[in-house]
């Protein structure tokens, strides 16, 4: 698996490695991931919050009775439960069609804190 | 009921059945004994093992089911199961809304930390979220302040969580004659010692056995245990939620029937009633939480003494402070239950100060409020607990460690879909589980953190299974304990991997490591026990206080320190400084404005979407006013 990310050319310039020349082909596939994940969660705010605050606040009728669906408020149903189903169908093709799987690197040593078993 | 408990919690409404009781009892034991004999399993599997590795983060070997149930389990706190059904029950369906942003937090809590968290925390070796950003940005003051930052805030959270398990674990083992036999000698034994005489029996007790029990196994079997652990009770929830929807539901005639029943109903009125006994009984004698009929038919319920002076106040009769019942048909419902031989005259109303008499307001946003004409819900704090949720949950240190401690990116691919599919087992159930309570409960305003107890022992009654009352109760209960097994550790690991092995005794054997970190985690729990042996005020206030607290320092420095090559070392210190300050400042706001603890909704917005955007401005303008960070650095954490 590790073949699959080979190492990067060497950046010239600390400006350089900051400005993405140099960086790793994990690193950017964690990153492109960000940004749709990202993208996703504005989607579903805007989706949440503009079909609730056009609805939500609805009063009910002369007699108290509203409009239902499945049982619930129809505003719930849909600026909550359809929503929210839609949000776990999206994760469920995020998560196992869409992300990457990646080598993560062994646990690095750290000389200055590993303890050992006679050290004080 | 004697002591701590029976000062805001009425008798009846706390006292389960004698099958109720002895589930509970049955349950609770079982529990304990299951918890201690994973961590006796998690205690076997240090051996061998560096010792902190494995203590404090479970040598980065957690599976599937363990990642994403110990990640949904700390998430769901005892805030989930008491404060979260007592809102739902307060102000309705508007709480779909006000909860809504969970539908997408397992994406964005695990999607955006989880894959760079970890690969960055095994590229630095770093065990602990400060040591993470000490050696990302190879400075030591970096380390110094997040330490810093995270046992603060991170203690508030611990006293809140051990109050809320003790509360709960009395509620459990209300009328089992052991207990009651324990809370009596208690009572004697404690009276004279300075600071714990001060607590009442019942809490005491209570507080102790949880406090040992969670404290002891979280010591014992560290990272791993807590996991194991956080994992039964994941499971416990989740089994928890499903039936008491499914008895629920089943008690009302179905989600329909209780929504269109719902529409029917307007919110009580609170206010003051002047008692006079019609019988032998005497006035004194009535309880909070009793109900009393009143001299116009209709049904009040005690909520304690009134404070108010009534001038014509003739003799034999006693001023109290009452919830009144608007609806008919809950009016009906309780009338067999009012204390015979007294009659309430009212003396004083106050109505919500948004929804009073408005039918449908339970259905519909913003939802009533007592307090607040702008209603519970209004746009702008909907919109900020979208980006609360997702957001400062994101930025909590105990889930990035649980972050850094995962096996491989599949294990992580998994676990977001099983984290999704857990949340929206319980979060969405608990919006219709807690609304159809209105119609089963009424007056649960008078004590409404008390839902869940309420409602597991009622359904469970009225469909004849009243030995389920103890699963039930136990969710709350693993909730509780889920989060404090990780806040705990999460503190020790502060003090003894940040602290004592970075700065103080780098060469420190394995020997000496393994009995600091167990003699932090108990030390540490110990003192906030002893500081929750009298609770202080505001304490459900401060868990928000801080949670947004860390949400503020880490987020944003955290996300940038994962995606932003060009973050400097001065940029991550001044950017935690300035979210933490970020909320002090708005809760010193809140404080002068309001006169009490709590936040300061600047334009309507939640101090944690300000803290988000100053920053951000912070670190951006720190980390471009000054040279880039050093080539190695950003090869070794960007150059994979």
């Amino acid at each position: 698996m590790a073949d699959d990310f080979p190492a990067p050319p060497e950046p010239d310039s600390p400006e350089d490695a900051t400005r993405g020349e140099g960086l790793g082909r994990s690193f950017r596939q964690a990153r492109k991931e960000m940004w749709v994940m990202l993208g996703a969660w504005i989607v579903f705010f805007l989706w949440v919050t503009i079909s609730c605050a056009r609805t939500a606040f609805a009063e009910p009728g002369e007699h108290g009775e509203i409009t239902t669906f499945l049982g619930m408020p129809s505003w719930v149903a849909t600026g909550i439960a359809i929503p929210w189903v839609a949000a776990n169908l999206f994760i469920i093709w995020f998560a196992l069609g869409f992300m990457k799987d990646t080598p993560l690197p062994a646990d690095e040593p750290d000389p200055e804190l590993e303890t050992s078993p006679t050290a004080e | 009921m004697p002591g701590f408990l029976s000062s805001f919690v009425p008798g009846p409404l706390l006292a389960m059945s004698g099958a109720a009781s002895n589930s509970a009892l049955i349950s609770f034991a079982i529990y304990i004994a299951l918890v201690f004999v994973i961590a006796g399993m998690a205690n076997r599997l240090q051996k061998g093992k560096s010792f902190v590795g494995e203590y404090f983060l479970g040598s980065r070997g957690i599976g599937l089911w363990a990642f994403a149930l110990t990640y949904a389990a700390t998430a769901a706190s005892g805030g989930s199961f008491m404060g979260f059904p007592a809102l739902i029950y307060t102000h309705g369906w508007s709480l779909a809304w006000w909860i809504s942003g969970y539908m997408i937090v397992p994406l964005v809590a695990l999607g955006l930390f989880a894959k760079r968290i970890n690969q960055v925390g095994r590229l630095a070796g770093a065990i602990t979220v400060p040591e993470l950003l000490r050696k990302r940005f190879a400075n030591p003051y970096v380390g110094y302040v997040a330490t810093a930052l995270v046992v603060f805030f991170m203690f508030f959270y611990l006293l809140a969580q051990f109050k809320a398990g003790a509360e709960i674990m009395a509620t459990l083992m209300d009328g089992v004659p052991v207990y009651e036999a324990a809370t009596g000698w208690i009572a004697a034994a404690k009276e004279g010692i300075p600071w714990v005489g001060q607590a009442s029996a019942d809490y005491l007790l209570c507080l102790v056995i949880f406090a040992v029990a969670v404290i002891l196994y979280t010591a014992y079997g560290g990272f791993r245990a807590v996991v194991w652990t956080d994992v039964m009770q994941g499971i416990v929830m989740g089994i928890g939620v499903v039936i008491l929807l499914v008895l629920t539901l089943n008690q009302v005639g179905g989600l329909k029937k209780a929504t269109e029943t719902l529409a029917e109903m307007t919110p009580p009125e609170f206010g003051t009633v002047l008692i006079r006994s019609t019988g032998e009984g005497a006035v004194a004698d009535l309880q909070v939480g009793d109900w009393v009929e009143t001299d116009e038919g209709g049904m009040v319920r005690i909520t304690g003494a009134s404070n108010v002076e009534v001038s014509d106040q003739p003799d034999g009769h006693e001023s109290r402070g009452m919830l009144l019942l608007t609806n008919p048909s809950e009016i009906e419902k309780v009338r067999e239950r009012a204390v015979p031989g007294f009659v309430a005259r009212i003396t004083s109303r106050e109505p919500y100060a948004h929804g009073a008499g408005e039918k449908g307001v339970y259905l519909t946003a913003p939802g009533p409020s007592k307090t607040s004409s702008m209603g519970f819900l209004p746009v702008a704090l909907a919109m900020s607990f979208f980006v609360f949720w997702n957001f400062s949950g994101a930025g909590q240190p105990s889930y990035m460690v649980r972050q850094m401690a995962f096996r491989d990116t599949r294990v992580l691919r998994r676990s977001i879909v099983l984290v999704a599919l857990f949340f929206s087992l319980i979060y969405f159930p608990l919006v219709v589980i807690f609304t159809s309570a209105r119609l089963l409960l009424p007056g649960m305003e008078v004590y409404p953190d008390r839902i869940m107890p309420e409602m597991a022992s009622h359904v469970t009654e009225l469909a004849g299974v009243p030995w389920l009352a103890g699963l039930l109760v136990a969710a709350p209960f693993a909730a509780v304990m889920s989060s404090v097994d990780s806040f705990l550790l999460l503190v020790a690991s502060g003090v003894v991997r940040d602290i004592y092995q970075d700065s103080i005794n780098p060469d420190a054997s394995e020997d000496r490591m393994r009995k600091l970190s167990h003699a932090v985690t108990v030390i540490v729990g110990f003192l906030a026990v002893l500081v929750v042996l009298n609770p202080p005020p505001y304490l459900q206030t401060l868990i928000v206080f801080a949670s947004g607290g860390l949400g503020a320092s880490f987020l944003m420095p955290i996300v940038l320190a994962l995606y932003w090559p060009r973050m400097t070392s001065d940029g991550a210190l001044f950017g935690m400084i300035s979210g933490a300050l970020t909320i002090l400042v708005l809760y010193f706001a809140g404080y002068i404005a309001n006169g009490s603890f709590g936040e300061y909704n600047l334009l309507g917005l939640h101090p944690i979407v300000w803290s988000m955007f100053i920053t951000a401005i912070v670190i951006f303008s720190v980390s471009l006013a000054q040279r880039p960070p050093d080539k190695a650095l950003v090869e070794k954490y960007f150059g994979r």
